[in-house]
């Protein structure tokens, strides 16, 4: 009896092999690993590196800090990710979620201050740690984070402050929900827009605008990514009391100006400087979590996405990939799925000296796609040109779309390739919100350059205010290959005139 | 919707428990099943005196308190020192009326083995019982009539309370009521060769317990579960004398031990609206959302005070419902909140007001409702899927501030324990006058007190003590009492001891000049004997040792369970561990031990202190090292698993040691006599032939030669150098933390931000390897706590979404005062600034910190353009590392702030610098000439003691601290 089992066993496993090996065969398909490698490194099982900041320092080395409050510099960051050594910095800091570097000093976002730490002495750990500014209230709530600093083009750095979880009334603590600025050399705080809620990222473009990332949840009814400008309310109404504190140029709105249940689209008749974001990240869709984000300013050494935007998401363990344009004067575009399967939620992203794109993890609080509990990977490109949208315009009456390599004509010109739907969202005191006045979209026509790298197509309906999520399945490129990833959300706040 | 009705499977649940309890109630619930008691009066200590003796003679005329009736001269009161009768002020709020009636008819028959005479015992039963009935008026007249008990039936308080009664010290006198076996199997069952234990079997234990017990009486009767733990709290109040000592226990202990004196009165009482809520413990299909209860596992209930996860029987999968009624004494609008991780919810006369469900983080929310004055039904669900758990209840209202519902507001319908067969009994004014003067005619005034120290005549006179003829055919002593004289239902040997000690008149009226005599005297009235050895005499009879039980698993024999010998203990504890051992026992060196060690009050023990100093003292000159740090440094490799490996089963300033959990360590220095330490470590068994602790010097060598060249001498003064850090003592080598949230400095300071309680969210707490550390508040800006021992737990920072306020992990925690350390002469001219819970930069505006070259950090504050420096860093001490507090402010403009250095109730000037703050915090100023300090009296009771510094250019000064 038992002999026979065995055998059985035996032939089925045998069977399992076959059948893998076929299934693996008909899944040869270049898949993103193909293009953008992940490359782990191998943390000392004595640390908790839960990554919640990423420099890539001056003197070329990388620092992590982590959210136990510990900053490494880490030695062989770019070589055999086995001889990799975390030193440890200095530690005890409170929750640090950002780092900046600037004149000797590493400037640090702690829950209650923006620091600066030095290693005065060289000897390779901090000696100093000087308070910037702690202008902002913490009434001890978990959710009372501060992210950054980035700095703006006039030498001031930026921090976001989280609203602290639940706790109405609104208001209550001073400056949560809102994006300051710190001058770096008086140690002033200039506050700069309200209506924040969970901003987990902040970071600079090329240009010098400053973006952050928000998540969904109350008065946040879809995760987005938002240019921030002096004056501006994004939605939320925590921090709105401090509207009224004296010195605050700030004026409004008011708490009870906010309406719950209003079209995002249509507030800013109600509230002037009400802001959309530049990006919405539908739920599930793109990820549950933006986090942090960095620009590719590589000229091509990080692949074909020059100056596009990476972020990651907390939950999904996911880096995306957004594309910017200028319309009317807002700051809007697209985005793009881009790589997956990292460890675990992706807290930070930040480009090294290579140009690979250092990615820092931790679930812990949230948990999310992904096993581990926290981890620091390097996504380093291959070299291998991957097909993909490259940029997604808007247009007066639909969008043109560039690729990455040269479409095949008759399947980009085929409006059967494509299908889509656009929807909007709404401003609500509930948590997270639906995709709301839904409808399908039709392409009506499609026009391929004459060098094969872009398609005009034309959009019925194309509607303001709206996302417009795109699908492309039946595109092809030359060797009739799919696009790695054959769709787009593109959050069309202005029509181009 | 779910209707909130008392569910049958509850009554089955209760049912089953009173089933599955049946040994706990003993073989016949409703009676007490004390042991055959004495007929004669129990005097605890006389078991430990040769019976018949002139001592056991003094004894009982103590004990009886002969000499309140027959007048002594002083030498002879001195010598007897005599037992206080019980205050009788509020005696109606404690007993009931029937009870009296029954114990003042025949106090014997009631209560066999009471030491109160019967006065009745020749009387006509009519006039015995008009007599009991005026005195009855009298004494109830006095005070407030007992109060109906509030309390539920509750089976698992009951089985506390049996537990503690049987192991927490109570059987040391008074009766056990089950076999040891029940709650100490490993005593009974495994006899330790060196032990005084080692009872075979129940039989045994049942027939070994030989002293007699103090009796209880028929308590049953008497008295409510409240009134009893009320006593049980104090006994002190109304019993000054102490022959009942204080055996410390919590409000929720003594309740537990009332309800198992009295279970039963969990037979009697009819349903009524009994305190606190019911709640229902259920597992099995929990869910985020709100249960359909029927559905659920009903696995526990009973009665609680606090909405809360507490009567969780696991982490994850639970279920908790609340409920009964909740009484509004004002009408108006009304807000519940529920905070819960997961869901909870909450109806209001089956109106859902809070739907607070889902599987989150805890988060609060709140309905309201208009309520009528009156009674109003409430129930909160609650469930616990997985993760944290979190379950609070908050109302709001007219002229109530948001917060947690009082317990005295909520009330559920069940049974209470009730006194057995009540008698109505109405006041009589007159017949209360009557009794009164029976009160003093009868003698009663004479032993017994309404108030300490307040006396109510005694209208007729008996016989001086050396009048007395014992040979006298009518007297307490003879064979016919006569009627009205007290009987107190001598046994033969105490009629004979009482003889002989009245025959021996000029001994009892000489001076007790022998201070050994004068130890033995008070621990044989005290009855310490009942658990302590002193030279040979007393330790726990057989019978009862099998009780005495070690807390949890450890193994440590005897040593663990049985209260420490006397013998020599006046040379082995500093005078103030015995007072405090006596009076206050605030420093239990031994957790692992069961029994507790009673209180007595200083007016009935305090002697011993001085008397045991004395008597006992070594008479050893050796001179008590000074401390250095090098030499604890020492000691402390001596100590850790290198060296001799002392924390191998000594636990050390809180941390457990690697094996069984021996006294600890950081508590020897305090307690114990240089001299003594150096004897014991030479030879432990010499002193304790029990202990586990073997020589570590054999035949007087060292193991160790390359310390110290092998000086026995010098290593053991090493090692109490070391133990000289008390609970600041830095941890050996073979301690690391075991815990993954736990911050040890270790070999460097530790400095970490974190949410503190008392403190801010912007706290920056500083652990130094010195084991004494400090929190530093950058909210309001002050230096706010120092502690010893463990340095700080980051669970609440660093697990989950963290946000947890913490304390100090460690001990001996000195909160330095709230509000800013500095203020301005202005700011601080009629008070010191107050602090609000959101107030910032009151102290200056918070710079940051620096860390020196041993990486201690100095915190950078500024105030009025004066920029300064505070370091707080560990100073050694004796007894305790201390902190000294070393400042540094400057300044471009001449400025003047004003430092408070300390606040308290009382702050005494000492000179040379050195303050006192509330007799616990010393303070050792050292100021720059010119500088002052002064003491400044606030309205009401509080004081500050003030710095006044100028600073023009650089100004420096230093504070110690010393607690």
């Amino acid at each position: 009896m038992i002999h026979k089992g065995n055998e059985m066993k035996r032939f089925v496993i045998c069977a399992w092999m076959i059948i893998a090996a076929l299934a693996s065969a008909a899944h040869a398909a270049p898949g993103e690993d193909d293009y953008y490698k992940i490359v782990t490194l191998a943390v000392p099982k004595n640390i908790v590196l839960e990554v919640s900041g990423i420099l890539s320092m001056k003197d070329g080395r990388l620092m992590v800090c982590t959210r136990r409050g510990e900053v490494y510099i880490v030695e062989n960051a770019y070589a055999d990710p086995g001889t990799v050594k975390f030193n440890r910095w200095t530690f005890g800091l409170a929750e640090p979620l950002g780092m900046y570097e600037s004149d000797g000093w590493i400037y640090v976002a702690q829950r209650g201050e923006l620091s600066r730490l030095k290693d005065s002495n060289s000897d390779d750990v901090a000696d100093v740690f000087e308070t910037v500014n702690d202008d902002w209230a913490i009434s001890g709530n978990y959710h009372e984070y501060c992210f950054g600093p980035t700095p703006d083009k006039d030498g001031y750095l930026w921090v976001t402050l989280n609203k602290p979880f639940g706790g109405e009334p609104y208001g209550k603590a001073h400056w949560r929900g809102w994006a300051v600025r710190i001058d770096p050399k008086t140690g002033k705080m200039h506050p700069m827009a309200n209506g924040l809620r969970s901003p987990a990222g902040v970071a600079t473009s090329p240009a010098g605008d400053v973006f952050y990332t928000d998540n969904q949840g109350e008065w946040c009814n879809a995760s987005k990514l938002s240019h921030l400008e002096f004056g501006d309310f994004h939605g939320h109404p925590h921090g709105l009391d401090s509207v009224n504190l004296p010195g605050n140029p700030i004026k409004g709105p008011q708490v009870k100006d906010v309406p719950s249940g209003t079209y995002m689209k249509d507030l800013k008749a109600k509230i002037p400087s009400f802001k959309m974001p530049a990006v919405w990240f539908p739920y599930e869709k793109m990820g549950k979590s933006p986090s942090g984000m960095a620009w590719d300013t590589s000229k091509g050494k990080f692949g074909p996405f020059d100056g596009q935007l990476f972020v990651g998401d907390q939950h999904h363990a996911t880096v995306m990939r957004v594309f910017l344009e200028k319309i009317d004067g807002h700051w809007q575009g697209a985005a793009f799925p881009f790589r997956q399967d990292f460890q675990c939620g992706v807290i930070r992203v930040a480009f090294g000296t290579d140009a690979s794109m250092f990615v820092g993890m931790s679930n812990r609080g949230w948990g999310g796609r992904g096993n581990a509990p926290y981890g620091l990977q390097r996504l380093v490109y291959t070299g291998k040109v991957p097909f993909e949208i490259h940029e997604m315009r808007a247009k007066v009456d639909g969008f043109e779309l560039t690729f990455t390599q040269p479409v095949d004509k008759a399947s980009a010109e085929d409006v059967n390739s494509y299908r889509g739907e656009s929807y909007t969202y709404k401003l609500a005191a509930n948590y997270g919100g639906p995709e709301d006045d839904k409808m399908k979209i039709a392409v009506t026509k499609a026009t391929v350059s004459g060098d094969g790298k872009s398609v005009r197509l034309t959009i019925d309906p194309l509607r303001a205010g709206y996302v417009h999520e795109l699908h492309l399945p039946g595109v092809k490129n030359a060797a009739g290959e799919g696009l790695l990833h054959p769709a787009a959300y593109y959050t069309l706040v202005n029509v181009p005139k | 919707m779910h209707r909130y009705r008392v569910p049958f499977v509850l009554i089955a649940f209760i049912t089953a428990c009173v089933f599955a309890h049946a040994p706990l109630l003993a073989a016949d619930p409703g009676k007490h099943i004390d042991r055959p008691a004495s007929q004669h009066p129990v005097v605890a200590g006389e078991a430990h005196l040769k019976q018949g003796s002139i001592e056991h003679g003094q004894l009982l005329l103590a004990e009886l308190n002969c000499v309140a009736c027959h007048t002594a001269d002083d030498e002879t009161l001195a010598r007897l020192s005599s037992k206080q009768a019980p205050l009788l002020g509020d005696l109606s709020s404690r007993v009931t009326p029937q009870w009296l009636r029954e114990y003042l008819t025949d106090p014997h028959a009631t209560k066999p083995g009471s030491t109160m005479p019967n006065l009745f015992h020749a009387s006509e039963a009519g006039s015995r019982d008009s007599a009991v009935d005026y005195l009855m008026h009298f004494l109830l007249s006095q005070g407030k009539p007992l109060e109906k008990s509030k309390t539920p039936g509750d089976l698992s308080l009951i089985q506390r309370g049996r537990d503690l009664y049987h192991s927490v010290g109570c059987v040391a006198c008074h009766s056990p009521q089950e076999a040891a076996a029940v709650f100490n199997p490993q005593a009974v069952a495994e006899p330790d060769p060196f032990g005084v234990g080692g009872v075979e079997d129940e039989k045994k234990a049942a027939a070994n317990v030989k002293h007699p017990s103090v009796p209880l009486g028929k308590l049953g009767n008497k008295t409510t579960v409240e009134a009893l733990a009320a006593f049980l709290m104090d006994p002190l109040k109304t019993r000054p004398s102490a022959r009942m000592p204080s055996i410390d226990l919590s409000p929720e202990e003594a309740k537990a031990i009332a309800a198992y004196l009295l279970r039963e009165q969990l037979t009697g009482g009819e349903e009524s609206q009994v305190a606190g809520l019911r709640f229902e413990y259920y597992e099995g299909g929990v869910t985020g959302d709100e249960p359909a209860w029927d559905k659920l596992t009903l696995k526990a209930g009973g009665s609680t005070s606090d909405i809360s996860v507490k009567h969780r029987q696991r982490g994850d999968g639970f279920a908790l419902r609340f409920s009964g009624t909740l009484r509004i004494e004002k009408a108006g609008k009304y807000t519940f909140f529920t905070t819960s991780d997961d869901g909870s919810w909450l109806y209001i006369d089956g109106k859902k007001l809070v739907d607070n469900g889902g599987v989150k983080p805890a988060n609060q929310k709140s309905g309201n409702i208009e309520l009528t004055a009156g009674n109003h039904a409430i129930m909160v669900g609650y469930t616990e899927v997985a993760g944290q758990e979190e379950l609070s209840v908050a109302w709001q209202g007219p002229d109530i501030k948001k917060g947690p519902i009082p317990a005295d507001v909520l009330s559920h319908s069940g049974k209470s324990m009730q006194p057995l067969a009540g008698e109505d009994f109405k006041i009589d004014q007159q017949k209360a006058a009557f009794g009164s003067r029976m009160f003093s005619l009868l003698r009663c005034a004479s032993c017994h007190q309404l108030e300490a120290g307040k006396r109510l005549p005694v209208m007729s006179r008996s016989k001086p003590l050396d009048a007395i003829s014992v040979e006298s055919a009518e007297g307490c002593l003879s064979d016919n009492i006569r009627k009205g004289y007290p009987k107190y239902n001598l046994s033969e040997q105490q009629n004979n001891a009482i003889r002989a000690a009245l025959a021996a008149r000029e001994q009892l009226a000489r001076k007790v000049d022998d201070d050994k005599a004068k130890i033995t005297r008070t621990l044989t009235a005290l009855n310490c004997y009942a658990c302590h050895e002193r030279d040979a005499i007393g330790g726990p009879e057989a019978g009862r040792a099998a009780y005495f039980r070690i807390n949890g698993q450890a193994e440590l024999g005897d040593e663990g369970r049985l209260p420490p010998k006397l013998t020599s203990v006046g040379g082995k504890l500093r005078p103030e561990t015995i007072t405090d051992l006596l009076t206050t026992n605030n420093s239990r060196v031994r957790p692992y031990m069961a029994t507790r060690m009673p209180l007595f009050g200083k007016a009935n023990a305090g002697h011993l202190v001085a008397l045991l100093d004395k008597v006992d003292s070594l008479k050893h000159n050796v001179i008590e090292p000074q401390l250095s740090g090098p030499i604890a440094d020492v000691g402390r490799k001596l100590t850790g698993v290198k060296g001799f490996g002392c924390i191998n089963c000594h636990d050390l300033a809180g941390l457990p040691s690697l094996g069984v959990p021996a006294v600890d360590l950081a508590n020897v220095y305090s307690r114990v006599k240089y001299e003594w330490f150096m004897r014991f470590l030479d030879n432990p068994i010499a002193y304790n032939k029990n202990t586990r602790m073997p020589t570590f010097w054999p035949e007087g060598k060292s193991p160790f030669k390359d310390v110290y060249g092998g000086d026995v001498n010098k290593q053991q003064s090493a090692i109490w150098n070391y133990l000289s850090l008390g609970r600041s003592m830095p941890r050996p080598e073979g301690m690391d933390p075991k815990d993954a949230f736990e911050l040890a400095p270790i070999s460097e300071p530790v400095v970490f931000r974190t949410f503190m309680n008392d403190m801010s969210p912007r706290a920056i707490a500083v652990g130094y390897p010195e084991n004494v550390h400090v929190a530093f508040d950058a909210n309001v800006v002050r230096m706010g706590k120092a502690w010893r021992g463990k340095f700080f737990d980051a669970k609440g920072t660093w697990e989950g979404r963290a946000g947890g306020f913490a304390g100090p992990a460690g001990v001996d925690t000195i909160d330095l005062p709230a509000g800013p350390a500095f203020a301005t002469p202005s700011d601080a001219k009629d008070s010191w600034p107050k602090a609000a819970k959101t107030d910032r930069n009151l102290g200056g505006r918070f710079k940051g910190y620096k860390l020196d070259e041993k990486q201690q950090p100095i915190f950078m504050y500024e105030l009025e353009g004066i920029r300064i420096e505070e370091q707080a860093a560990p100073q050694l001490s004796k007894g305790g590392t201390g902190i000294v507090r070393r400042f540094s402010l400057s300044g471009d403009k001449s400025t003047t702030l004003l430092f408070r250095a300390a606040a308290g109730s009382d702050i005494v000037e000492k000179g040379a610098g050195v303050y006192v703050v509330d007799s616990k915090l010393t303070l050792t100023l050292a100021l720059p000439t010119g500088m002052k300090a002064s003491i400044r009296k606030n309205d009401g009771k509080s004081m500050d003691l003030l710095i006044e510094v100028s600073v023009a250019g650089e100004v420096k000064f230093e504070v110690g601290m010393d607690w």
